[in-house]
């Protein structure tokens, strides 16, 4: 990889972590395609491969405080799909023998994460996060996600530090990844695995 | 095994060729060596991956994009505007409190037409779905309403399975050991619908709404000991061999014949047992009682039966068969029972009032319909969300 392009990533990757919409949007464009093929044979319907890869980048976007510190994104982005790929295996064998059909609403492994939630339930969830965070932390998030403003911004918005702002914005995607954690969405395992590379 | 060997047996079930015995072994591998799976999978993916992928629509990779990114976006509850002064927003910080006066004084004026008026709660539907869930050995918790009919985990040789009509059944698969002294607990929430379950020996169970009962996943020793809260039926197989028991705290139920329902809510201080079928006996503290069919065993804490010959059996299992009836039962008896099975609170604004109430309501009506049977017989309520308070 040229230094210039690694360059271009990292700034890619901490404009992601700061809530960067258009960027998160090139990586997922960038990804998206290469990341089909695989996933598919996993699944037999075409519904399905897309529920996947939707659970991928959700988990991607509410782990996007740690993308400047992931040194091969690659591989961390391999591992989260595996993991997925994994869940389906689990549920297809699982649901055992006694049906041949095969379909995204799987049977009963517990640790399932996200799949057959609706983004709808995440974003119930996650608004009941918001809710319960202490009030600067709920209000600098807010302008981040509600209003769009970018760390620069909302430091000279609210007159503080731009770190203040950063670090508010990493404790407010950890409460809400605790939050999804308590409510049977195990996000920030995925920490536990990525360290190993 | 050599990670060589996984990516073969990866392949094999990709490619639809895994036997029986490989998708057991590869079902057995995610559970207990997921590491090593995941990094075959990895080494695959990093194969396998293209330089670019093929080109999808622009339109509906925006569309999945902005999906995505809408997971943590709180509902605009309200509009701030981009650029604005602190002199601005504590303008709209009066207002929006000058608003919240206003509407609790509009509140507070009583509206003189509606004295009389009882509020009858937005509707709660009867539970349409059963919410049960099963808590394995392991801590693990199986929902099983997310689960699809078929097999529900494997805990050595047996396997929990859930049928079309939503039973669920333990039963031998495979030839594993079975496992010892493995307890699972099968719990009904508030507001579920009753489920019922067949327990590895045969002995089929029906848990109300409110109510657990743990049970080992395989009866291994000499006799047969389940424990249980709240309310359930149970039509118990014979095996001579074993005798069956309920435990509730620290009453026990010796179940020599086959059916028969307890009635054991921790709200309540009464445990009953009503005997349908067979024969059973009753222990609590040093005293002791066998029951005939028909009759009934009140226990309290302490140690006291009572007992009941000719018990109202119907009304006994009524929530078994889908009905809520009464025959002079007390109004808090009604409501606990609304209370379960709707998954509301009920709280009495001045005492509980003594009248006695009989009738039969189906458990399919909504929670505002058999309010309003109850209002009929002069009883008032006010409700706020899942709140029910009794005037």
């Amino acid at each position: 990889m040229k230094v210039e392009e690694a360059n271009n990533s990292r700034e890619l990757f901490v404009r992601i972590s700061d809530g960067d919409e258009a960027a998160f949007a090139f990586f997922f464009k960038k990804h998206y395609g290469r990341l089909r093929p695989f996933v598919s044979r996993f699944f037999r319907s075409d519904l399905e491969v897309d529920d996947a890869l939707q659970e991928v980048f959700i988990k991607v976007w509410l782990n996007r405080d740690k993308l400047p510190h992931i040194d091969n994104i690659g591989a961390w982005l391999r591992t989260i799909t595996s993991r997925v790929c994994l869940t389906a295996i689990q549920k297809d064998l699982t649901r055992g023998r006694h049906t041949q059909q095969f379909s995204a609403t799987a049977a009963g492994v517990p640790e399932t994460p996200l799949e057959r939630t609706s983004v709808a339930e995440i974003r119930r969830l996650v608004a009941a996060a918001v809710e319960g965070m202490p009030e600067a932390r709920k209000r600098i998030y807010l302008l981040s996600r509600q209003d769009g403003l970018k760390p620069a911004e909302i430091a000279q918005h609210l007159s503080i530090s731009v770190n203040t702002v950063r670090n508010t914005l990493v404790s407010a995607l950890k409460d809400i990844r605790s939050y999804l954690e308590q409510h049977g969405h195990q996000l920030s395992l995925l920490f536990l695995f990525f360290t190993f590379f | 095994m050599e990670s060589s060997d996984i990516r073969k047996l990866v392949e094999r079930y990709l490619n639809g060729e895994a036997s029986e015995q490989e998708r057991h072994l590869l079902q057995m591998l995610t559970h207990q060596n997921e590491d090593a799976l995941i990094e075959v999978l990895n080494a695959m993916q990093a194969e396998e991956f293209p330089l670019h992928g093929a080109t999808h629509d622009q339109q509906e990779m925006q569309n999945k994009i902005k999906e995505i990114l809408s997971a943590d976006h709180p509902a605009p509850a309200k509009v701030v505007p981009l650029k604005t002064s602190r002199r601005s927003w504590m303008w709209a910080a009066s207002l929006a409190a000058l608003l919240v006066m206003a509407s609790v004084f509009f509140i507070l004026i009583p509206d003189k037409n509606a004295a009389d008026v009882t509020l009858i709660p937005e509707e709660i539907q009867a539970p349409e779905s059963n919410r049960a869930m099963i808590t394995l050995a392991d801590g693990r918790t199986v929902f099983l309403d997310s689960v699809d009919s078929g097999q529900v985990v494997l805990q050595g040789n047996m396997e929990v399975v859930k049928l079309d009509d939503g039973q669920i059944i333990y039963r031998v698969a495979g030839n594993q050991v079975a496992p010892e002294s493995v307890f699972n607990t099968l719990h009904n929430p508030r507001g579920s619908r009753v489920i019922d379950i067949k327990l590895s020996d045969g002995t089929h169970v029906w848990l109300n709404a409110g109510s657990a009962i743990t049970y080992p996943v395989a009866f291994a020793g000499e006799e047969r000991k389940v424990k249980m809260t709240g309310e359930a039926y149970f039509e118990v197989a014979h095996d001579g061999a074993k005798t069956f028991f309920v435990e509730v705290d620290d009453v026990r139920i010796r179940v020599t014949g086959t059916r028969f329902n307890v009635h054991a809510y921790d709200d309540e201080t009464d445990i009953i047992t009503t005997l349908l079928q067979g024969s059973v006996n009753v222990t609590a503290g040093k005293g002791s009682a066998a029951l005939n069919p028909g009759d009934q065993i009140v226990s309290r804490p302490g140690g006291s039966l009572k007992r009941i010959a000719g018990a109202d059996v119907e009304q006994v299992m009524a929530w078994k068969n889908g009905f809520f009836s009464f025959s002079s039962a007390s109004l808090k008896e009604v409501m606990s029972q609304i209370a379960r099975w709707y998954d509301v609170e009920v709280r009495y604004a001045s005492g509980i009032p003594d009248r006695k109430f009989a009738g039969i309501i189906p458990r399919t009506s909504s929670l505002s319909a058999v309010l309003k049977i109850l209002e009929e017989t002069g009883v008032h309520f006010e409700s706020e969300g899942r709140t029910i308070t009794i005037k």
